[in-house]
């Protein structure tokens, strides 16, 4: 039976500028707000959406998140006709490749979205966070008639240059697309969240596959080809929180913003519909101890709180022992923070251990990154 | 363990007053995020036995909503099972509701040959066990049928109207007794028991011929009294019969000190699986002061906590103070209420009522949805 939608999420990159962070997993599993990875706002986005088909385009350090995806349960795409299968490179009869480009990571699986025959294909990246249904967004690529309809933010004029910036007509007609613009004639950035018609991309995507000179990727090759081809492009507005956590200070950043003291109507909430799903720990309920300070802070599951916790997010199995303090950190899954240690303004990896009366960043403003194996600070 | 068939029988289950008068004790929440017989059954599950029968007594409802999907306990739905059991004859004539009757009602997994086994346990009791060990004991012992004891020093205290037993030089069970609180030393019948199946098999087929109202308690007793030697397996470690409601609080606040989570119950490699919520972290607002209490993902806590176990989603408000009680799930305290020494059931709202408070031995109770 065929589909009306099927999305694909675009999770193969490392995240360079995470350094650590992404030493031994991809960008999209990094760990988020205490309890989520970053792949889970995609994925949970395209569950509440009703799309029940998904394909996960994985290729650094692809075990870890083909791991966490499984049977995509953790999002509910285990249900009647539902599936959440993760797509890394493979060998084939013409050998093997990796995914050279973004689009090449779907050319290579056209067999997967061939089987699933959907009318339209919603493309996204697996590295962002934020909360949409993609409903309306595939409702007005409906109505419009669009080959592709790109979901676009508008950012400031200033900042402008450092994304893919779209022109467009009065009517949200896409004119022109340009890469990271030095003088930006538009502040509508695309975020990355493509709907195709299917039909349509499938053409564009085996005629780049053939083109030599092309990077293969969405932004740079297909968009303007489709362009070039007078094809209707057409822009979606979304509106409301959406960060790139690319860097460690914006990690940094985004974690910040889910303290009370920060919180505001643009707050993303995740526990509110659509609610964000993420894996279950099987942990203990939270233990605070009878010497236990914590002021504005976020913390899950599992954690056992000893020591003095203000304006942090703690993950599950952290452990902050007695006379510990934490300020304006985020502490990944299972690090521990030994007796009397002090950490200011830092990430901590998973499974770091900081230890007895340790001073990490006391004083200083600048975010600092600390991993298990401590080789790479920032 | 393919050749082991488990039920967790619910059947002799305590009551805990106004705690279980609309659920049993199975379904109860337990710190904050577990029920009892997630405990139960995370054992089984830990120990390789994946075909789970539940002996339900009554107020099935409660049990159904708690168990959620069979993947929550199982480690393969598949290649195992876990499946209600219940008597509807029964339900309506109390008087034959009893395990055996139950299991002679569902009796279509004794038809299994590949049963070898058949392990019954309850879940008033919260300790962990591991089966495979217990299974390999039983099977060295040769005997039919084999009862799992606790060794205790405290029977003043704990553990009062368990059965008790007396093992003779051979580990085998001598007597059963019932533990009255007259002495601290007692060997304490954790009402779990090894069957073979053949011969759970050949005694059920008796059972309606002697009496109607006979348990499988019962049919131990007897069986220690006129037939077989029954082998007695010792378990050592963390071990707390939930008798009472005074139990409950006790035993809760008991656990609430570290050295007794972290000690033989609750270990790296012996998981307690439950039903989730995806519910958020616990949010601590810039007045919160918590000391020495356990939460529940999804409480958003702006107050004081001070000595308690919150469920999931209770929100103390700025202003509102907990302390020494109990809350559970979807509970919220507004601004200017006190609650102290108290259980606060499911969905409750402290709005109006400035001071809740009851004594240390007799804590309030406010039933669900209760609106003050």
């Amino acid at each position: 039976m065929s589909k009306q939608c099927v999305a694909m999420i675009l999770a193969g990159g490392k995240g360079t500028r995470l350094h650590a962070l992404t030493k031994k997993i991809a960008k999209p599993a990094v760990y988020f707000g205490g309890k989520y990875r970053i792949i889970d706002f995609s994925l949970s986005n395209v569950a509440n959406s009703g799309i029940d088909t998904c394909g996960v385009l994985t290729q650094y350090e692809s075990v870890a998140l083909n791991n966490y995806i499984g049977n995509g349960e953790k999002w509910g795409f285990n249900g009647v006709g539902g599936k959440c299968i993760p797509l890394p490179p493979r060998q084939t009869e013409e050998g093997a490749s990796w995914y050279n480009g973004t689009a090449d990571a779907i050319y290579q699986n056209l067999d997967f979205l061939d089987e699933e025959d959907p009318e339209y294909v919603l493309i996204l990246s697996g590295d962002h966070i934020y909360k949409t249904l993609y409903n309306e967004m595939l409702e007005l690529h409906i109505k419009s008639g669009a080959t592709c309809t790109i979901s676009v933010l508008e950012v400031p004029l200033n900042e402008a240059s450092r994304f893919g910036i779209l022109e467009v007509d009065n009517n949200d007609v896409i004119t022109k697309f340009v890469e990271k613009p030095k003088v930006p004639k538009s502040n509508l950035a695309s975020m990355g969240v493509y709907i195709f018609t299917y039909k349509e991309l499938r053409k564009a995507l085996v005629l780049d596959a053939k083109d030599e000179n092309s990077e293969h990727d969405f932004g740079k090759n297909i968009i303007p080809y489709l362009l070039n081809n007078h094809k209707l492009l057409v822009a979606y507005r979304f509106k409301g929180y959406w960060r790139d956590v690319g860097t460690v200070s914006s990690l940094h950043q985004a974690n910040m913003e889910l303290l009370p003291s920060n919180r505001n109507s643009d707050t993303i909430r995740f526990g509110e519909y659509p609610p964000i799903f993420s894996e279950d720990t099987h942990s203990l309920p939270q233990f605070i101890g009878d010497k236990a300070t914590i002021k504005n802070s976020l913390i899950n599951q599992g954690a056992e709180i000893k020591g003095e916790v203000i304006n942090s997010v703690i993950s599950n199995e952290v452990k902050v022992l007695e006379g510990a303090v934490v300020k304006n950190s985020v502490l990944m899954p299972r690090v521990t923070i030994s007796k009397g240690a002090y950490v200011e303004n830092a990430i901590i990896g998973p499974d770091t251990l900081i230890k007895e009366k340790e001073e990490i960043n006391k004083g200083n403003e600048e975010i600092i990154l600390i991993d298990y194996a401590r080789s790479l600070t920032k | 363990m393919k050749n082991v068939v488990a039920l967790v029988n619910l059947h002799n289950s305590p009551n805990l007053g106004i705690l279980t008068a609309s659920r049993p004790l199975a379904s109860t929440t337990f710190l904050g995020r577990y029920t009892f017989i997630d405990f139960a059954l995370s054992n089984l599950t830990n120990s390789g036995i994946d075909n789970i029968g539940i002996l339900v007594k009554n107020q099935s409802r409660s049990i159904i909503k708690h168990l959620g999907s069979e993947s929550t306990y199982l480690k393969n739905p598949k290649t195992g099972f876990q499946s209600l059991f219940i008597n509807e004859y029964g339900i309506n004539n109390p008087l034959f509701n009893t395990d055996v009757n139950n299991i002679l009602a569902n009796d279509w997994f004794l038809y299994d040959k590949n049963a070898k086994y058949i392990v019954i346990v309850p879940c008033q009791f919260v300790c962990k066990i591991d089966f495979s060990k217990i299974l390999q004991e039983h099977i060295e012992s040769n005997k039919v049928v084999s009862v799992v004891y606790h060794e205790t020093s405290h029977a003043d205290t704990r553990f009062i109207n368990c059965d008790t037993l007396v093992v003779d030089a051979l580990g085998n069970v001598q007597k059963f007794d019932v533990n009255m609180g007259e002495q601290e030393k007692a060997y304490i019948s954790l009402e779990t028991y090894i069957f073979n199946a053949d011969y759970l098999r050949e005694i059920l087929s008796k059972i309606p011929d002697i009496s109607s109202l006979f348990t499988l308690k019962d049919i131990v007793h007897f069986i220690v009294n006129y037939k077989e030697k029954v082998h007695a397996i010792r378990h050592s470690g963390y071990c707390r019969y939930y008798g009472s409601l005074k139990d409950y609080m006790d035993y809760s606040f008991e656990l609430l000190d570290k050295d007794n989570l972290s000690s033989n119950l609750f270990t790296e490699d012996w998981k307690y699986y439950t039903t989730t919520h995806n519910s958020t972290p616990v949010l601590y607002g810039q007045n919160a002061i918590v000391k020495n209490s356990l939460l529940a993902n999804g409480c958003r806590i702006n107050g004081e906590v001070n000595h308690s176990i919150l469920a999931r989603n209770v929100i103390i408000e700025e202003g509102a103070s907990v302390s020494d009680s109990i809350i559970f799930t979807d509970t919220i305290v507004k601004k200017g209420c006190h609650v102290k020494h108290a259980i606060i059931d499911k969905h409750c709202l402290i709005k109006n009522k400035e001071e809740v408070s009851g004594e240390k031995d007799n804590p309030i109770y406010i039933p669900q949805g209760a609106n003050i």
